[in-house]
C-alpha cells in the first residue's frame, strides 16, 4: 500500500489494519508526516510539528503485543488551543507565542488513551476569533482545494489539514461556527456538539456560554468514533452533562426511512445564493430517495437570537481578555480587538438578560421548529467559498457584514446550545466544496450521525480528495 | 428606553483601556449597541420575573432527544 492509499483510508478501517499488523503504525505516521511537510509549504496549516515524539510513539506501538484503542495508531493534529502539559499553545496569537501549558486538556488525554497520535499543532484564527482563516501573526491558512480561497475559521488548520489528507482527524472549537465553517469550506465533516456533551477543560476559552469542542474528519462514521472517545462527563468541567452518552458509531448504518427532516421556511435561506439553494435541493432529493419525509418548518425570531449572541460573545470575550486589551492591545490583530471591544460597554444587566432569554428561546425553537421532526437541514455557508483577498477586510467597513454573512447559518446554534453536523454535499461552480448542516434536539448527535451516514452511503462527495 | 451614548463609550474607553477610539468608531459602537439593547428590552418584556440563566441547562436536559 503506497502512502497515498494509506492517507485516503478512513479511520475505522485503518485501525483494523493496524491492529491486525497488515500495516505498521510507523508507516502510517511517516506518510502523514511527509504529507504534512509538503502541505505546510502550500497551505500553512500547522503552527508547530511534534513529528519526532509522534514517530517514537508509533515505533513503540509497533512493538506492543496488545494493540488496543479505538484510535490505535491514527495520526492527528489539533487546533493550537488544546493544552498539552509542557508544550507551547499559541492560540494563534502573538501574546501567547511562547506560553507553555501547565495541564493537558481532557479531550487530548482521552484521545491519547485510545491510541491516537498527536503530530503537531494547527493554525487557527487569533484566539479563535475569525470566520475566514486569516491570521497576521502566523500567516493565512489556505484551502486545500484552491489555495487562493479561504479555509473558513476559526479552526482553519483543522479544516485544511484534514481536507488535504495530511492527518486523519483534528479537533476544532466552535463558538459561532468555527468547526463547521472550515469543515464546509474544506470538504470534510465537522460536529458542533450539544453544550455540555464534551469537556472544555484545558482549552483556551473564548465565550464560556457558547464554546464547544468538535472533531473534523473525512467521514461521518469516523467523526462519530471520535465523539464517542471524547464525550462524557468530566469532573474538571462542571458544565459537562452527567447523562450517559450513547455509542454514536452504532447509529451509523441504522435505517432512516420514515424519519422526518425539517426544512426551515425563513432566515437560513435569506441570504443563500441560488447555487446553494440548488445544492440543498439535491440533498433533499437524496433523503427523499431514502424515504425520508421533508417537512417545512417555522422558526422563532432568529434575528433576535443572533442579536443576543452578539451581546453574549463580546461581553464574555472582553471579560477574558480585559487585562491584555488594556495592557497589550497593540499585540492583537485589529479585527480581533475590534470584535471584543463592544463588550466593554454592554451593561452587566443586559448581558444577564441576554442569558436569561436563552432557555426561553431554546424552548421556543424546539416547540416551534423541531417538535414534529427528527432533525432540520440548513446550509453550511450561504454562498460559495470566497477568495482570501475578497474577505481581507481587517476592521474596515465591510468587517461586520463579512463575518455576519459567512456565519449566518452557524451562529444561532451556539446560542441555542443544540448540536449541528456539517456534511459535504458537492462543489460550487468555483470548484470549492459546499456543505449542509443537520441540527436537532439537545444530545441528538447519534440521530444526526445516523442521518448523515445514510447520506454518505448514497453519495461520493466525502471520497473526493484535492489534487 | 435605555441606550449607550457616544459619551459613555468615550468615557469607558478612557477609564478601562486608557486611550481613545477613533471618533467615528465611538459613534458606530453607540449606534450598534443601542440597537442590540433595544432588541433585548423588547424581548425581555415577556420573560417571567423569576428567570435566571441556569434554566438553560434544565431545558437542554428536558428536551434531550425526545420528540
Amino acid at each position: 500500500m503506497n502512502s497515498k492509499e494509506i492517507l485516503n483510508r478512513n479511520i475505522i478501517s485503518l485501525v483494523e489494519s493496524l491492529k491486525s499488523r497488515e500495516i505498521k503504525v510507523s508507516e502510517v505516521t511517516e506518510a502523514s508526516i511527509i504529507r504534512s511537510e509538503e502541505m505546510q509549504k502550500k497551505l500553512n496549516c500547522y503552527i508547530s510539528f511534534d513529528f519526532d515524539k509522534a514517530m517514537d510513539k508509533a515505533k513503540s506501538f509497533d512493538n506492543e503485543k496488545n494493540k488496543e484503542g479505538k484510535l490505535f495508531g491514527i495520526p492527528m493534529a489539533h487546533k493550537d488551543m488544546y493544552y498539552r502539559k509542557g508544550r507551547v499553545s499559541t492560540c494563534g496569537s502573538k501574546i501567547r507565542k511562547n506560553w507553555v501549558a501547565d495541564k493537558t486538556s481532557t479531550v487530548l488525554s482521552r484521545l491519547d488513551t485510545e491510541g491516537a497520535l498527536d503530530i503537531g499543532t494547527l493554525n487557527m484564527a487569533e484566539f479563535a476569533t475569525g470566520a475566514t482563516g486569516h491570521n497576521e501573526h502566523w500567516g493565512n491558512c489556505r484551502n486545500p482545494w484552491n489555495n487562493e480561497h479561504i479555509t473558513g475559521g476559526s479552526s482553519s488548520g483543522s479544516g485544511s489539514s484534514v481536507g488535504a489528507r495530511a492527518v486523519f482527524a483534528s479537533l476544532g472549537s466552535d463558538t459561532g461556527g468555527s468547526v463547521r465553517l472550515p469543515a464546509a469550506a474544506c470538504g470534510v465533516v465537522g460536529l458542533k456538539p450539544t453544550h455540555g456533551l464534551i469537556s472544555r477543560y484545558g482549552i483556551m476559552p473564548l465565550s464560556y456560554s457558547m464554546d464547544t469542542v468538535g472533531p473534523l474528519t473525512r467521514t461521518v462514521k469516523d467523526n462519530a468514533r471520535i465523539t464517542d472517545v471524547i464525550s462524557g462527563y468530566d469532573q474538571e468541567d462542571t458544565t459537562t452533562s452527567n447523562r450517559q452518552h450513547k455509542n454514536f458509531e452504532e447509529f451509523c448504518g441504522k435505517d432512516i426511512s420514515n424519519l422526518r427532516i425539517g426544512l426551515p421556511n425563513s432566515y437560513f435561506f435569506e441570504i443563500a445564493t441560488n447555487e446553494i439553494k440548488e445544492k440543498i435541493n439535491e440533498v433533499i432529493k437524496v433523503f427523499q430517495g431514502l424515504n425520508v419525509e421533508i417537512v417545512e418548518v417555522d422558526l422563532p425570531d432568529m434575528h433576535l437570537i443572533t442579536n443576543l449572541s452578539n451581546i453574549v460573545f463580546p461581553t464574555e470575550a472582553c471579560a477574558i481578555h480585559s487585562k491584555w486589551l488594556s495592557e497589550r492591545s497593540d499585540e492583537y490583530q485589529i479585527q480581533v480587538r475590534t470584535r471584543y471591544e463592544p463588550g466593554l460597554y454592554i451593561p452587566g444587566h443586559k448581558y444577564i438578560q441576554a442569558l436569561d432569554m436563552r432557555p426561553y428561546l431554546l424552548d421556543q425553537f424546539i416547540q416551534k421548529s423541531l417538535k414534529n421532526v427528527d432533525a432540520m437541514i440548513v446550509p453550511g455557508m450561504p454562498f460559495a467559498v470566497p477568495r482570501i483577498d475578497e474577505t481581507d477586510v481587517a476592521a474596515g467597513e465591510k468587517m461586520a457584514d463579512t463575518i455576519a454573512s459567512i456565519s449566518w447559518c452557524t451562529r444561532p446554534t451556539n446560542y441555542l446550545g443544540i448540536p449541528a453536523l456539517s456534511v459535504p454535499c458537492g462543489f460550487t461552480e468555483n470548484g470549492l466544496p459546499t456543505a449542509f448542516q443537520l441540527t436537532g434536539r439537545p444530545f441528538s448527535e447519534g440521530l444526526l450521525y445516523q442521518i448523515a451516514h445514510a447520506y454518505q452511503t448514497e453519495t461520493v462527495w466525502h471520497e473526493k480528495s484535492p489534487s | 428606553m435605555s441606550k449607550i451614548k457616544t459619551d459613555t463609550v468615550k468615557s469607558i474607553t478612557r477609564d478601562f483601556i486608557g486611550r481613545d477610539l477613533d471618533p467615528g468608531r465611538e459613534h458606530q459602537l453607540s449606534e450598534n449597541l443601542s440597537l442590540l439593547i433595544k432588541s433585548i428590552d423588547k424581548a425581555t418584556e415577556r420573560l417571567p420575573f423569576e428567570s435566571e440563566p441556569i434554566g438553560f441547562t434544565s431545558i437542554l436536559e428536558k428536551y434531550a432527544e425526545e420528540k
